[in-house]
């Protein structure tokens, strides 16, 4: 069981050597195995969409599921998604509002939730226990309640409609301060604060200059889950866009299936399918890029010395 | 326990290091995105196919208008209707509609109801299916057309069309589509089983039976216990419409009279001989019975066939139209499934201009040229239409080159009375649930009317109207 | 707090008795030097007030009142929560949620512990791929993820549906009643696995080394320092995982409304909680009605969560 010993200061991945654990050999191999199957599990229905988005209505009920069958329809069904039905939207549109709103509502949701979870952590101001709770709260109330009061309050103060008011909104992140607040609390070192006040430090200055930097990894975790969040909303847009060239993807692609309902190219399915292909791509290629940086960034933070 | 040493180095580290320029980059990167998404146009030369005509930006016949034209914006969802949109424009310089895209049916009916609530942002004209204009005239939410001179086309509307859309001399919402249904039936099967075709419900049951006597595996046509609109229109048909409203506080539900029970005792008994499927309506398994010949018919409505021709395969041509069965020998009624009218909304800052083009949309031959077209093709319930030999003459690969569209037309115009309560909303989300229980087969069609009864009756008073039943 | 044990997002684990040397410190400190924290806070509570706080006591006013189409709105105090808390539909549907939240939860979380366990002691070939692919149905809404699996279950039409029965097993109805429930556990688990996996790995990774490195010298096998070392050191962040995956499974919507699309009579009318809100709310124009329900909905879950809360204020995260 004990083989030589060699603790190697070893890389982020398999930090202790395989060997020390006394596994037999064949476990790693059906650990992996086990892994491959659940890979297939997660993968099979993405493998689906894409397969899928290539065939008609018919195709899709009749042909065989995991494999293509003709016509091979992938472009039309693309360029269907960019048809423009009883002024439904053109899917280019929506796709752009779709990263104006994740990206300028991710932004400043990070911001927001650094500040907020920098002012959580690092002060014991009055009531600061029982606002974090409040802020934890609203998790709880789930939106369709809200729609029509949300909605009254828009239109009070002139929001129905509005850029910014899908934006504003999608900046509170309960979870964001959450992350934000756990993370600060583990970085960024009292006695590093203290010390830059007695050195005269205003309070913002401390905050920019030595607790943020601490909280990289942080941060880019906030970024990445408030894209997605944002990304993948439905409901509040729904809610306050009455005007389809203002619709992100989600809504977009929901109004363009109900379109695809009437009328006699009443071809609902690949709308659905290709539609939904177009919206996970983006974010699946963002991951793939970003995960990079978040993964390693994470560790590195973390690691001391 | 290690110390926090390491804080001084692990900040010095950060801000110099690669953690700190790669989250500048990232930040750059996205603001750069932002500014040239809000710059950049749509519908760019990377569209893999250029888009349909009239797509110019995201909102739709927004270009085109000339200066000074009173502008106007229009709710409404169905294909083709930007083009209808695009035509009244060109047409008429003086008005220039906007078509959005608020949503459709129910999704646009809930956004009217909170603009309205709010008092700002509603429309001026607004697609409404006749089901759900009472439910708006009750809050005194559309505007009375005929004193815009509206009403001069009443002759030129299928006459049920027009009843569901006026109170007394009031019109609050000018027709536009309609849905008759007629008995579609697959003539190949029909003559090899040795079916004629039935002209009576009695006659229709018999059929039924010799049809599954012959084959145990075919059925006569399929019946959605939870489509709503279907089971109305053909309770419609049949006598037995459930709701009778004819404006104010007093509202009229019977599920439980004489004919409805018999309509639930006729179709239960289909369902229990295994005589009809219970598919959803527009499901594969639909598709799949009727193009299987597990489905001999489909009482379909107008617009049926042109889906329908994209969903199967093995049975195009073969299919033909023939008016409903009757509940009596003799007579001539039809029932209507969808449709929508177009309304003016209270607060139209031009409800002239509304009402002109909500009239032209609905009652003009130009507008039904292309309503009819291949890209919108509603079934209209436009009479000169209707009457149009050409109209009549048009064929469907779908059923060869017989002559539905005549079939359809005719039931338009003997469509049965049906007088829409205001509640139709809060009816069709509870339907579903409530007749799940039938299509299972744990209960049957008559018990999940009495539960639908009690729901619907108990609804009515909380919303505070008087209640009779049948 | 000084940073005793290294940790990464989004969790550390604290050991009890911090670094005594702070306190003093901090306490000199205690007075006047606070109030900063407010402005730093006062962004996000501005935008919170007015999209989330506002609203939601606008809706909680309106349970208060109930609207006729004929005769207005009145004043009708509690009536709503009576109405609400005597229907069966919308306790079924709490009772369902609850059932549903105490499979999915446990399972979900074992699961991605399992995983991340066993990709942190490094003893899979290709941990990084796996990983990655893992977290990927994050990236999926979860519109896009129940309509796929319903197309993929579809019964008779489905490529997974039609394997079941020309494997033998007949035709499996995945939206019966008996199986519509293991079905969006299925779809819920899919959806995030990864998620919490990536959470756990994470926090595991943050365990020092060398702890790891002593247990394994002295002799321990691998399942006993998994279980019995490194899930006690990560309890926090198990704890916090199962707080935010429990308020998504009581507040289950999209996976059962996409579902019925497909099946109507899958889906009853307050099969969930969330679903009865949005059906009196919206579908029935019964907005007083449904506020007052959803008012009920969060005291639920509230309640539920003040649970965890009070365990992981015993272990010293919020000061």
């Amino acid at each position: 069981m004990k083989h030589g010993i060699q603790v190697k200061h070893a890389t982020d991945e398999g930090a202790v050597p395989v060997r020390l654990y006394g596994l037999r050999r064949g476990t790693t191999t059906v650990l992996t195995l086990i892994c491959a199957g659940f890979a297939v599990f997660i993968l099979a229905p993405l493998v689906w969409l894409l397969i899928n988005a290539t065939k008609t209505q018919q195709g899709v009920y009749s042909g065989p599921g995991f494999w293509f069958s003709r016509p091979f329809r992938l472009f039309q069904n693309l360029a269907d998604l960019g048809k423009d039905i009883s002024g439904a939207g053109v899917y280019l549109h929506w796709m752009q509002n779709t990263l104006v709103y994740a990206l300028a509502g991710a932004v400043g949701a990070t911001a927001l939730s650094a500040l907020a979870g920098y002012g959580f952590s690092r002060f014991r101001f009055r009531g600061a226990n029982s606002l974090f709770y409040l802020v934890m709260a609203t998790l709880l109330v789930p939106i369709t309640a809200l729609a029509l009061p949300l909605f009254l309050v828009y239109s009070k103060v002139g929001l129905v409609n509005s850029v910014w008011g899908m934006i504003l909104p999608s900046m509170v992140s309960p979870v964001g301060i959450y992350l934000m607040r756990t993370f600060i609390d583990a970085s960024v070192p009292q006695d590093m604060i203290s010390a830059a006040r007695i050195d005269g430090a205003g309070e913002l200055r401390v905050f920019f200059r030595i607790a943020l930097p601490l909280t990289m990894p942080g941060l880019v975790t906030v970024l990445l889950l408030s894209v997605v969040a944002i990304w993948n909303n439905y409901f509040l847009p729904l809610i306050i866009f009455s005007r389809n060239d203002l619709y992100p993807l989600t809504v977009g692609l929901s109004s363009l299936s109900q379109a695809a309902e009437t009328g006699t190219q009443a071809q609902l399915v690949p709308v659905l399918i290709t539609g939904g292909l177009v919206t996970v791509v983006p974010l699946i290629v963002l991951f793939l890029f970003l995960e990079r940086y978040f993964r390693g960034g994470a560790l590195r933070g973390s690691l001391t010395g | 326990m290690r110390t926090s040493h390491g804080g001084g180095g692990l900040a010095r580290r950060a801000i110099t290091g690669r953690g700190g320029r790669r989250l500048a980059g990232l930040t750059a990167a996205a603001l750069v995105a932002v500014s040239a998404a809000a710059c950049g146009s749509s519908g760019s030369g990377a569209q893999p196919a250029p888009a349909a005509a009239g797509a110019s930006s995201g909102a739709a016949a927004g270009a085109g208008c000339a200066a000074g034209a009173t502008p106007l914006t229009f709710w409404g969802w169905s294909a083709g209707y930007d083009l209808v949109v695009k035509e009244f424009n060109k047409t008429h310089p003086d008005i220039c509609v906007k078509l959005q895209n608020a949503g459709a049916t129910t999704a646009e009916y809930v956004k009217l109801n909170d603009v309205l609530k709010a008092g700002n942002g509603a429309p001026d004209v607004a697609q409404l299916e006749y089901f759900e204009v009472p439910s708006f005239e009750i809050t005194h939410s559309l505007l009375d057309l005929a004193q815009y001179g509206v009403s001069s086309s009443k002759p030129d509307i299928a006459p049920a069309a027009w009843s569901q859309v006026s109170q007394g001399s009031a019109l609050y919402a000018m027709p536009v589509d309609l849905g008759p249904l007629a008995l579609y039936y697959n003539s190949k099967q029909f003559s090899a089983a040795g079916l004629t075709v039935p002209t009576t419900w009695d006659q229709f049951s018999a059929a039924a039976d010799k049809l599954h006597g012959a084959d145990p595996k075919a059925a006569i046509t399929n019946f959605d216990p939870e489509s709503t609109q279907d089971v109305l229109a053909l309770m419609q048909q049949y006598g037995a419409f459930p709701f009778t409203y004819s404006g104010g506080q007093s509202l009229g539900i019977d599920f439980t009279g004489a004919a409805q029970t018999a309509f639930a005792n006729y179709w239960q008994g289909l369902i229990d001989k295994h005589e009809v499927t219970t598919a959803a309506d527009f499901s594969p398994a639909q598709w799949s019975n009727l193009d299987s010949g597990a489905d001999a018919a489909r009482l379909s409505p107008a617009w049926g066939p042109v889906g329908m021709q994209l969903s199967i395969k093995n049975t195009i041509g073969d299919w033909r139209a023939a008016p409903m069965p009757q509940a009596q020998a003799g007579q001539n009624l039809a029932g209507n499934w969808g449709g929508s009218t177009l309304a003016v909304v209270k607060g139209s800052k031009h409800a002239k201009q509304a009402a002109e083009f909500a009239q032209w949309f609905g009652g003009s031959a130009d507008a039904w040229k292309i309503l009819s077209g291949p890209v919108a093709g509603a079934f209209p319930g436009y009479v000169p239409l209707l009457n149009d030999p050409a109209f009549q003459s048009t064929t469907l690969p779908i059923s060869a080159d017989s002559k539905s569209n005549a079939v359809f037309a005719d039931a338009a115009q003997h469509l049965a009375q049906t007088q829409w309560p205001p509640i139709m909303t809060a009816a069709l989300t509870q339907w579903t649930s409530t007749f799940a229980g039938v299509t299972k087969g744990t209960e049957t069609l008559p018990q999940a009317f009495q539960t639908f009864q009690k729901q619907m009756t108990d609804y009515a008073k909380a919303q505070g109207f008087t209640v009779t039943n049948g | 707090m000084a940073v005793t044990q290294p940790s990464a997002v989004p969790e550390p684990a604290v050991p009890k008795g911090g670094m005594p040397a702070q306190r003093p410190t901090r306490r000199r400190r205690a007075r006047g030097r606070q109030w900063p924290g407010a402005v730093f806070v006062a962004p996000h509570l501005a935008i919170l007030t007015l999209f989330m706080i506002v609203p939601t006591g606008y809706a909680v006013y309106d349970s208060l009142f109930t609207s006729k189409l004929v005769g207005g709105t009145r004043f009708s105090g509690l009536e709503n929560y009576r109405t609400v808390l005597s229907s069966s539909e919308f306790w079924g549907g709490v009772w369902r949620v609850l059932l549903f939240a105490v499979v999915q939860v446990p399972l979900t979380l074992a699961i991605a512990f399992f995983f991340a366990a066993i990709f942190d002691a490094g003893v899979v070939r290709f941990g990084k791929f796996f990983r990655t692919v893992f977290f990927i149905p994050f990236a999926v809404p979860g519109v896009v993820a129940a309509v796929m699996w319903s197309f993929l279950l579809l019964p008779g039409f489905g490529p997974y549906s039609r394997t079941l029965s020309s494997l033998g097993f007949g035709h499996v109805d995945f939206f019966s009643a008996k199986l519509i429930l293991p079905t969006i556990v299925l779809i819920v688990i899919w959806e995030w696995t990864g998620y919490n996996m990536t959470i756990l790995y994470a926090s595991l990774k943050s365990i020092p080394r060398d702890v790891t490195e002593a247990a394994v010298i002295d002799g321990a096998p691998l399942r006993t320092i998994i279980l019995k070392m490194k899930l006690p050191m990560v309890r926090p962040t198990i704890v916090m995982l199962v707080f935010i995956n429990m308020v998504g499974a009581l507040q289950l919507f999209t996976e059962p409304s996409i579902l019925s699309s497909f099946q109507p009579q899958a889906v009853s009318y307050g099969f969930t909680p969330t679903l009865y809100v949005y059906n009196t709310a919206v579908g029935s124009s019964e907005y007083n009605l449904g506020a007052a329900a959803a008012v009920v909905l969060a005291l639920i879950i509230g309640l539920i969560s003040l649970g965890a809360f009070a365990v992981r204020r015993r272990n010293g995260e919020f000061r």
